[in-house]
């Protein structure tokens, strides 16, 4: 498409921004009628300038509500950017507490299993006539172990973690 | 995570900060705010298609101006910056998932009118075409339309503020204005079948 964008076309702009129109019978006004550029850039600059009339009966809040916003806000973001670090070491330390606490399992699982074998053994010993029943029995708890204690894990922290995070919101 | 509040003596605590903290004293802000507020505001609703946007933009615009590190030459800088400022926050307000798809509804572009339509003898209906064509540009058209033919930005300040290049201005405001035209053209056309 074809861009006629006259030169003078600011000048029209610097003209009609005052009073949103141009000054009758002005060397401009004739040049604006004979230029297509300039008369479509008056037709939009005319569309355009209601604008200004747009928020005369807008209620804007006043300077001291925008200052006084602007001030609990800045102070808002100031205690934020101040409980960051301290929100990454809590996150840190729970972090740590997790590790430590699988490391320790890991580490204690081989003293367990033998306590809980010893334990089985000795109850398989003691009830000679359901030796054959009892043994199956024996083995399906001690499969299924890993599973418990991890229930039992999840039944004991799950409920620190929402109290920690229920007293975290009521700060 | 956790949300914080303040007590009325940290409100308090807040003002007294904000003298040290914010780039200009309240005094200086109620004089730069009777100037720039209401064709801020003209701006930002015309630029949104959407008034309660306008309104929380402004506050944010203001609030983003009061906390820079900018010096300025003079009030027609800082005017300038603040513009800037609005400019930036409705673009990125507009990137954001829930308000991508945003476009002017009848309701708000009424709402928006009921000011202006009249005031200058244009009618409403003429003035809700405008508006929805306004709605139907791109933001950048948008953005550069009411900054060069409303607040009579030159080019060199449109291109630093919206991030573009001066020599490329003058086409992308001629493509605008056609773009204006055409879309009001259409809304006259769809105006007349209803």
């Amino acid at each position: 498409m074809r861009r006629p964008i006259c030169p003078r076309e600011q000048e029209v702009v610097d003209a009609m921004l005052p009073q949103g129109q141009l000054a009758e019978a002005s060397e401009l006004q004739q040049h604006v009628a004979g230029c297509e550029s300039c008369r479509e850039l008056q037709e939009v600059m005319a569309m355009l300038r209601p604008d200004y009339a747009l928020s005369e009966d807008v209620s804007l809040p006043s300077s001291g509500q925008i200052w006084w916003r602007a001030a609990v806000r800045a102070r808002m973001d100031a205690a934020k950017t101040a409980a960051r670090p301290v929100a990454w070491a809590q996150g840190a330390t729970a972090a740590s507490l997790f590790g430590i606490l699988c490391a320790a399992t890991v580490l204690a699982w081989p003293f367990v299993r033998r306590m809980f074998e010893a334990t089985a053994g000795r109850l398989s010993a003691g009830i000679d006539t359901s030796g054959l029943q009892a043994l199956p029995v024996m083995v399906a708890i001690e499969r299924s172990l890993p599973l418990a204690v991890g229930v039992v894990a999840v039944v004991v922290i799950a409920p620190l973690l929402v109290l920690y995070f229920a007293l975290a919101g009521e700060d | 995570m956790r949300e914080l509040t303040l007590t009325d003596m940290d409100r308090l605590v807040a003002l007294d900060e904000a003298e040290r903290t914010f780039q200009m004293d309240e005094e200086a802000f109620r004089s730069f705010y009777e100037q720039t507020a209401r064709p801020l505001w003209n701006y930002l609703a015309r630029l949104t298609c959407d008034r309660r946007q306008a309104d929380d933009l402004l506050q944010d615009s203001y609030y983003r101006f009061l906390r820079s590190t900018a010096t300025f030459e003079n009030d027609e800088h800082r005017r300038r910056y603040l513009f800037r400022i609005a400019t930036n926050l409705a673009r990125d307000h507009r990137r954001r998932p829930d308000t991508r798809a945003v476009v002017v509804s009848g309701d708000d572009s009424d709402r928006l009118l009921e000011s202006s339509a009249g005031a200058d003898g244009t009618s409403i209906e003429s003035r809700l075409d405008v508006t929805r064509a306004m709605s139907q540009l791109k933001p950048r058209e948008r953005a550069l339309l009411l900054l060069a033919y409303v607040q009579g930005w030159s080019h060199a300040e449109i291109a630093q503020s919206l991030g573009l290049r001066t020599a490329s201005l003058k086409a992308l405001l001629w493509r605008a204005r056609r773009s204006l035209i055409t879309a009001l053209k259409g809304e006259r056309r769809s105006g007349g079948a209803r």
